[in-house]
């Protein structure tokens, strides 16, 4: 067998798809309890379980915004998590045909002999956790893929540095071809995955250039490494502002150059770091909240099918996110 | 720059992708002296130069081919010769619409300590060799390299070896404004079913795009002539609609988007074979970004040879067969092929030969 097939092929292979689907996307709500703490303390808002869950629950029950989102990322307290009723989260995001999704690495070590490189540790007891975490309603991570899970592979490439749009996409054509390799050495039925990948865009210290100019170098870099068969391609946001990150995935979809899997969106920052600033932990803040929150998936949603007319909510969404030498 | 880009850039997507053209394809014709005598030998004519020259006249002056034809491959002498009546071969090609190819490799060898794989010669002095032969007209070259499948093969090595002399005849072609045609074909020998030829493949093509990527290699200006996926030689057939199924997938699981065109080699497969097969394949509803066409040599050829058994008084004839297929095998690009298309004598017949050395 070149794919390993097990007895989730079809439903992998079901589910990716349906991630992939046009005019929906991925809310990344993965934040460890460290880095929620960061986004509490910028609000002042106190790092603390029933936080978390109100920020969660002011996300997940708008359901304006659902029909937007085919997936949601959570980190693994929020798995198990409820609703102020009582329900559980997972079961309100099925209810939506919104897909919940778990988080599985457990974040990045130094590489020794290296400059500051690292390597992404979570192997250890990865299948049996996968095994729990599709038991408690996951059907997609951001990882591997033995247990039923549809694997997001994210290789992300930091926007740190002085350097030129062309060399992000040498490092990035480099980099996803070895992916691809991997993947393929490793049996992984790339029909039953995702691919979330950086951008290309010049270094986060070098001129800025147009979403038509990323959206070309980063098409072509996709085109040179990501087997058709992948149905979908969901990017992170990397530190763009809310407004950035629409108007780049936005150009890519109008790109006129054959596309064999959807382009659409996994963002956590650039979409929640608006509405987070609306909320600022207040309950009476909730409803205003969620509007914003709507508007940032209403403008993806548009992205993802190249027609997004720009201008969401003004001030905040244009925002950059950007925070040197990021640690999740 | 993660690939290699020079004053040629331009010039061999534009060649690589109008090779691609739907209803069009290549003829491979670039047998060389030693296997063009196992054919002429076949229909009892002399190797000798003339011999040689008269059936690529024949071939390329045949009045509506190359229409059919985006490409012909060609061997080195060829790529000099003249019609009877004194106008090069590469001209003829060129009005017609027609890029002239040429064959750079060099056979194959064997690999010491392996069970009789193989890997390919011909990189030394590659690139004054390219430079020459685009003087000479040439817009596009040819390597082949050779795996097969047994127990423990392909082994890691022979992958390895191949996919990386590829990826460097790639690169020193498009160093010299060649596009180059990467072609790693696994053989059809053996007794080993569909699947075992599909995750072989797929393995293969991944080792040849990281191999290509790893060399820099401006994929938008290369082609790939790859096996289709089948049951092996001693195995029981199957119908074009399953080779066309674990084909496609193989290439979607493998091929980047970029490629303009996958040109299938035929194999030892019959010429009507090898058209339905082709025809299966473009009929598939499923993501295709490349085009699918054929590269074929002995598929294009085999009833035009029995035709023309040597003799001028042939020609007509031979011409009509070799007509006959090429308009077939355009159909077939576009899936619009009905099948049956007059046979000539043999159209049908496999053109398997056991551990076929070219």
């Amino acid at each position: 067998m070149s794919a390993f097939v097990g007895k989730y092929a079809d439903e992998l292979i079901r589910t990716a798809k349906y991630i992939a689907t046009p005019g929906k996307g991925i809310l990344a709500a993965d934040e460890s309890t460290g880095t929620i703490g960061k986004r509490f303390s910028s609000i002042n808002v106190e790092n603390i379980e029933s936080n978390r869950q109100a920020l969660r629950e002011l996300l997940f029950t708008y359901g304006k915004a659902l029909p937007y989102l085919s997936g949601v990322i959570l980190f693994e307290e929020t798995l198990y998590q409820k609703t102020s009723d009582g329900k559980p989260f997972v079961e309100v995001l099925q209810e939506n045909n919104v897909i919940p999704g778990i988080k599985v690495d457990k974040g990045v070590v130094e590489l020794a002999g290296t400059d500051g490189e690292t390597t992404t540790q979570g192997f250890d007891s990865l299948g049996a956790r996968c095994q729990q975490y599709y038991k408690a309603g996951a059907r997609f991570a951001k990882w591997r893929a033995e247990n039923g899970l549809v694997p997001i592979v994210e290789p992300e490439i930091l926007t740190d540095g002085v350097h030129d749009i062309k060399k992000c996409a040498a490092v990035t054509e480099t980099v996803l071809a070895a992916v691809y390799k991997a993947l393929n050495d490793h049996h992984v039925l790339l029909e039953g995955t995702l691919l979330k990948p950086n951008m290309v865009t010049p270094g986060s210290d070098s001129p800025k250039v147009t979403p038509e100019v990323i959206a070309e170098f980063t098409v072509t870099a996709l085109r040179r490494t990501v087997p058709p068969a992948v149905p979908g391609i969901v990017f992170l946001s990397g530190g763009q502002s809310e407004e950035e990150a629409t108007l780049n995935l936005n150009a890519m979809n109008k790109l006129e150059v054959l596309k064999p899997w959807t382009l659409s969106f996994s963002f956590g920052r650039a979409l929640q770091k608006s509405t987070l600033k609306t909320w600022a932990g207040k309950k009476e803040n909730v409803g205003k909240a969620q509007e914003v929150f709507l508007v940032r998936c209403r403008a993806n949603s548009d992205a993802t099918l190249g027609k997004y007319a720009g201008g969401g909510t003004g001030g905040l969404a244009s925002e950059s996110l950007f925070e040197k030498g990021y640690k999740y | 720059m993660s690939c290699f880009t020079n004053k040629y850039a331009g010039e061999l997507v534009k060649n690589a992708a109008y090779i691609g053209t739907p209803g069009k394809g290549i003829l491979a014709a670039d047998e060389s002296t030693g296997t063009i005598g196992k054919r002429l030998s076949s229909i009892n004519v002399e190797n000798i130069e003339e011999n040689r020259r008269s059936l690529r006249e024949l071939l390329f002056c045949t009045p509506g081919a190359l229409e059919c034809l985006s490409g012909v491959i060609l061997f080195e002498e060829t790529l000099y010769q003249k019609t009877a009546s004194g106008k090069p071969f590469v001209d003829v090609l060129k009005e017609g619409g027609v890029l002239p190819g040429i064959k750079v490799d060099k056979g194959t060898v064997e690999l010491r300590g392996t069970n009789g794989e193989t890997t390919t010669q011909g990189l030394d002095g590659l690139g004054q060799r390219c430079a020459k032969y685009y003087e000479a007209g040439a817009r596009f070259a040819k390597w082949r390299a050779v795996l097969k499948i047994g127990l423990t093969e392909p082994s890691e090595l022979a992958i390895h070896e191949n996919a990386y002399g590829l990826a460097r005849y790639a690169a020193i072609c498009q160093e010299n404004g060649l596009v180059p045609i990467v072609e790693p074909e696994i053989l059809v020998d053996g007794s080993h079913d569909i699947e075992k030829c599909a995750a072989v493949t797929e393995r293969v093509l991944a080792a040849c795009y990281k191999a290509l990527n790893d060399h820099h290699v401006m994929l938008e200006g290369t082609l790939l002539k790859p096996n289709m996926v089948t049951p092996g030689s001693d195995a029981p057939k199957v119908a074009p609609e399953v080779i066309a199924e674990l084909t496609v997938r193989a290439l979607q699981r493998t091929v980047p988007a970029a490629v303009p065109a996958i040109v299938f080699l035929s194999g030892g497969q019959s010429e009507e074979q090898a058209t339905l097969n082709l025809n299966a394949m473009n009929k598939l509803k499923t993501k295709k970004p490349w085009s699918l066409s054929f590269s074929f040599g002995r598929a294009l050829q085999q009833s035009t040879l029995k035709a023309w058994a040597g003799k001028t008084g042939n020609v007509g004839k031979a011409r009509a067969a070799f007509l006959c297929r090429c308009k077939a095998n355009s159909e077939a690009t576009l899936g619009t092929y009905q099948g049956n298309a007059t046979l000539g004598e043999g159209a049908s017949e496999s053109l398997h030969v056991k551990d076929y050395k070219y």
